[in-house]
């Protein structure tokens, strides 16, 4: 199938959201956890910084970059015509 | 426009039958709650909730029995996404992270903590890479989708490799805990507790495949979310005494003690010690 400039357009946002969800990813999850011990001299809710981020704040990142990337690719179907109808 | 139509019906049919079992749920617990005020006691209460919540399982397991290829492998494509979620959800609440979990951070602390977010960031990866693209290829199995894409028995290969690696470690960690949980709740031994938790499991999933796990675990779910939050609600009362300080039992205000206390690290000499205390004091029956 020819893909039309359309598709392509659609493609490239694609891959876009793609590359930076999973950049904050890569930097949540390696940088973050390898500085873990550095990180854990700073207190953040009475907690120390490093403990706080495997315990909870990964988690929370990683709930926001999924629902990030659903409804944005929600939008990006409705807006290409791309989408497979009402799914809810 | 028809597949909208029924589509959409389909979810709102699949709400109310979801509401209602969360009703008759609730309804079971005081119902069961006023058993134990009239003086049944605890082991039934234990059997009577086992055994009906399994017959429930069971119960969707053989209603949503189905020979079609795409309702067993993928529940016909038309899960709603909410739904989806809550049966995504009861996996991740399953006996593994019910049980493995809080044993792995009471005994390993801060390292265990890689196993929560090795699951949850590996969930990105799966969310941002496989599962958009393994829909739009109309494949059933990752494998299958790998060998569509890339064209190739090598990746097919690896594909099934890796799936086989994963599941094998998980499915041992499950099993397990079916077979403490069977034998903790009919007192039998923990190697037949495996048979027959495992029979339970083949009649839910067997006849039915994907759907039928699918709406079992939309099921779990709910009853999982309930099980979770109650004790965790219920320790946040008694520990804050918020919204009623009436309620506050649990006064330790030093917070920065005890935190340094419990996070002090256990001498290897003394972790195993503590476990197997635990695990007597758990296992050993009533």
């Amino acid at each position: 199938m020819q893909l039309s400039p359309k598709h392509q357009e659609y493609w490239r946002k694609n891959l876009l959201i793609t590359a930076v969800l999973l950049g904050i990813w890569f930097i949540a999850t390696f940088v973050v956890g390898w500085n873990a011990r550095e990180l854990n001299t700073i207190s953040f809710l009475g907690f120390p910084l490093g403990f706080y981020m495997a315990a909870q704040g990964w988690l929370i990142i990683y709930v926001l970059i999924i629902g990030a990337y659903a409804l944005y690719m929600k939008k990006l179907d409705k807006t290409y015509d791309v989408d497979e109808g009402e799914q809810e | 426009m028809s597949q909208a139509v029924s589509q959409s019906a389909f979810t709102s049919q699949l709400k109310k039958y979801y509401f209602f079992y969360t009703g008759g749920f609730l309804s079971f617990l005081i119902a069961l709650a006023i058993a134990e005020q009239m003086g049944l006691p605890r082991v039934w209460i234990g059997y009577v909730f086992l055994a009906a919540t399994i017959g429930l399982y069971a119960g969707i397991g053989i209603m949503s029995r189905t020979a079609e290829v795409s309702e067993y492998y993928v529940a016909g494509r038309r899960v709603p996404a909410l739904f989806n979620g809550m049966a995504t959800g009861a996996d991740w609440m399953s006996a593994a992270s019910f049980i493995g979990m809080a044993g792995t951070l009471y005994l390993s602390g801060f390292d265990g903590l890689a196993f929560v977010m090795g699951w949850t960031g590996g969930y990105c990866l799966v969310a941002l890479f496989l599962a958009p693209y393994l829909r739009k290829f109309g494949q059933f199995t990752i494998p299958d989708f790998l060998g569509a894409r890339y064209g190739g028995n090598i990746v097919r290969t690896i594909g099934i490799l890796s799936a086989i690696v994963c599941s094998f470690v998980y499915v041992v960690a499950q099993i397990y805990g079916v077979g403490l949980i069977t034998s903790r709740f009919t007192g039998l031994e923990f190697g037949i507790g495996v048979y027959v938790g495992l029979c339970g499991i083949l009649v839910c999933s067997m006849l039915g495949g994907m759907k039928a796990v699918t709406w079992t675990q939309v099921a779990q779910y709910i009853i999982l979310i309930i099980a979770y939050l109650t004790p965790v609600v219920w320790l946040g009362l008694k520990h804050t005494g918020i919204p009623c300080r009436k309620w506050r039992t649990v006064r330790c205000c030093k917070r920065s003690a005890t935190w340094k206390r419990n996070s002090r690290p256990i001498p290897k000499s003394r972790q195993f010690a503590k476990f197997s205390r635990i695990a007597r004091t758990r296992l050993t029956p009533a």
